[in-house]
């Protein structure tokens, strides 16, 4: 192996690491809302791409093409996108939280829908199909590789201080009583427990981490556009990296995510090699491989790869 | 201190409770017995909240709590259990009870994250109150099982340890002895009296085990098609005719002693 070889791998390991930390960071958020409290999302895909349409707007520059830009500092953008994601998601929950899991699976996948076509079609905003360029990449300044592994160690620090933060509150009372309201909802109400307004804040608190991850893929691609929020790959992924790594196990979230991102990633590389003429079908192959994988883990691991373990006395697990 | 004053509640045309009407003194252990579909569940769903009446007005302490939700009834003291144990089934025994209690500073996020030693102290304290109600029920063994594991009489010792969490002033017990074993039976009985007795709870319990109907309560409260056919201590209930007529259905033959 030559050293330019060794160099294209190590490229794409840190490419790996960079996208899988940030499904990783979506992938935290589902389990908020899935994992700990039994709300199915399947609207990922919008508020995805809130967090990165509002994060590109913010720190673009100036441009006539659409809204803004307004020129701030990265930081300010990925704030941005996670209260704009916050605002959003709390209206939707408002609506919809009522609704049982698989009605709130139909709303969300709906809602999520709209949102995705309101970014295609309001193109002063947005700039429609051709999407947002020239999106600012953190430690832009420095040259190659080093502003890759820069930016890989920015999002494996989110993913870092994001899983202990939820770690944390899931040991907590807080995450007690979602669990309580996603395994006997009746139950938490006659305990007292304001089901509705937990739920939310759940709703919330996984959207906006999914709004960042939407931000941070903005600046990692540098570009957004209607074709990289595709449910496809934003919320089918995440689901099966959730459900094949454990769902209401943050190590199983972030290791599902990685694991798969891997497998999705890789699977792209071995179709590439194939003839023309089979390499578009082999796309869609890679779908149904996804799917078939799901099938096998869970036949194996019903949790998932690391199921979900409650607290004990004799430990916390 | 809680009235019921002519509630009904009907499901599509089948009227479950027909304009009920009864009282629970305060610190009383009344019975509510009355054959299968006489609307007591229904009545008890409609106290709790978590179902609204259609017609009529429940009193509680004095304030009108008609149509409350469930989670602030909770909060002004009362607690049910269910007929059909609904535990956490995912969640371990421990977990079941420590959900339970009001004014957990650790349910609120930012708190979760940052004030850890109140926190903490609070959750120690609910620890310690889940272990006596754990030991009192003797479920200490099965204290990490997951609750959807235990048996059928196990799942209702946890409700009625889910109700001595809460610290309640009214009890709603939906059938607490259903499937619990002969001896443990006895225990119950005794625990709800020391409860009465002692921390002044006001139980209301549906039942159909008359030994522990006639061993507890008084006064006893029949229903009937969604209403209340007499009220009385467990002799007159017993001596009524009407009350037999209305567990075996009418038409039946008593032989006079």
């Amino acid at each position: 192996m030559d050293s330019a070889q060794a160099y294209g791998y190590m490229l794409y390991f840190v490419s790996l690491m960079t996208m899988g930390g940030i499904y990783a960071i979506m992938c935290l958020g589902l389990n908020i809302q899935w994992g700990f409290t039994g709300l199915f999302n399947a609207g990922i895909a919008g508020f995805f791409a809130i967090g990165a349409y509002v994060s590109a707007i913010l720190t673009t520059a100036e441009s006539a093409s659409h809204l803004g830009g307004y020129d701030l500092p990265i930081a300010l953008g990925l704030v941005g996108a996670m209260v704009v994601t916050a605002v959003i998601a709390w209206l939707v929950g408002l609506l919809c939280i009522r609704l049982r899991s698989d009605y709130l699976a139909i709303a969300t996948i709906g809602i999520g829908e709209i949102f995705r076509l309101i970014l295609k079609n309001e193109i002063w905003a947005t700039n429609g199909a051709r999407g947002i360029a020239k999106i600012p990449l953190p430690f832009e300044t420095l040259s190659e590789p080093w502003n890759k592994i820069g930016f890989m160690l920015l999002v494996l620090a989110v993913v870092a201080v994001f899983y202990f933060v939820i770690e944390r509150a899931r040991l907590a009372p807080w995450g007690r009583l979602m669990t309580g309201i996603r395994e006997n909802e009746q139950s938490a109400r006659a305990a007292g427990k304001n089901v509705e307004r937990f739920r939310i804040e759940a709703f919330v608190c996984g959207s906006v981490l999914m709004g960042l991850a939407g931000g941070l893929m903005a600046h990692y691609i540098k570009f957004i556009g209607p074709g990289a929020t595709e449910p496809l790959t934003t919320t089918f992924l995440v689901w099966v990296m959730l459900i094949a790594g454990g769902s209401g196990n943050n190590r199983g979230a972030v290791l599902g995510a990685f694991l798969l991102w891997g497998i999705w990633s890789f699977s792209e590389v071995l179709t590439g090699r194939l003839p023309a003429e089979l390499a578009v079908k082999a796309a869609y192959f890679r779908i149904f491989l996804i799917g078939l994988l799901l099938q096998v883990v869970l036949q194996r691991y019903a949790g998932g790869i690391l199921p979900e373990r409650r607290p004990t006395t004799n430990k916390v697990a | 201190m809680l009235t019921v004053d002519s509630i009904s509640k009907r499901f599509g045309g089948l009227t479950a409770v027909n304009s009920c009407s009864f009282t629970i003194e305060a610190q009383s252990i009344t019975g509510l017995i009355g054959p299968n579909g006489a609307g007591k569940t229904t009545i008890f769903n409609v106290i709790a909240g978590a179902m609204k009446p259609d017609g009529g007005r429940i009193q509680f302490q004095g304030a009108d709590i008609t149509g409350r939700p469930a989670h602030k009834l909770f909060h002004l003291g009362i607690m049910r259990t269910f007929q059909i144990p609904q535990e956490f089934g995912a969640m371990s025994v421990l977990e079941n009870l420590m959900l339970v209690p009001a004014e957990q500073a650790g349910e609120n996020l930012f708190h979760a994250l940052l004030s850890t030693k109140k926190v903490s102290l609070r959750d120690k304290e609910i620890r310690e109150r889940a272990i006596d109600v754990l030991e009192f029920l003797r479920l200490t063994h099965v204290i990490d099982e997951l609750a959807g594991n235990l048996s059928g009489g196990q799942k209702k010792l946890l409700e009625l340890g889910r109700a001595m969490m809460a610290d309640p002033d009214i009890v709603l017990l939906d059938e607490p002895g259903a499937g619990v074993n002969p001896t443990l039976l006895g225990d119950l009985a005794e625990m709800i009296e020391r409860l009465n007795r002692e921390r002044h709870y006001t139980f209301c319990i549906i039942e159909h085990n008359m030994d522990m109907i006639a061993r507890l309560c008084d006064p006893v409260i029949v229903m009937v098609e969604g209403a209340v056919l007499m009220q009385g201590d467990m002799e007159t209930v017993r001596a009524d005719p009407r009350v037999l007529d209305a567990y075996l259905g009418g038409d039946v033959y008593v032989a006079p002693n």
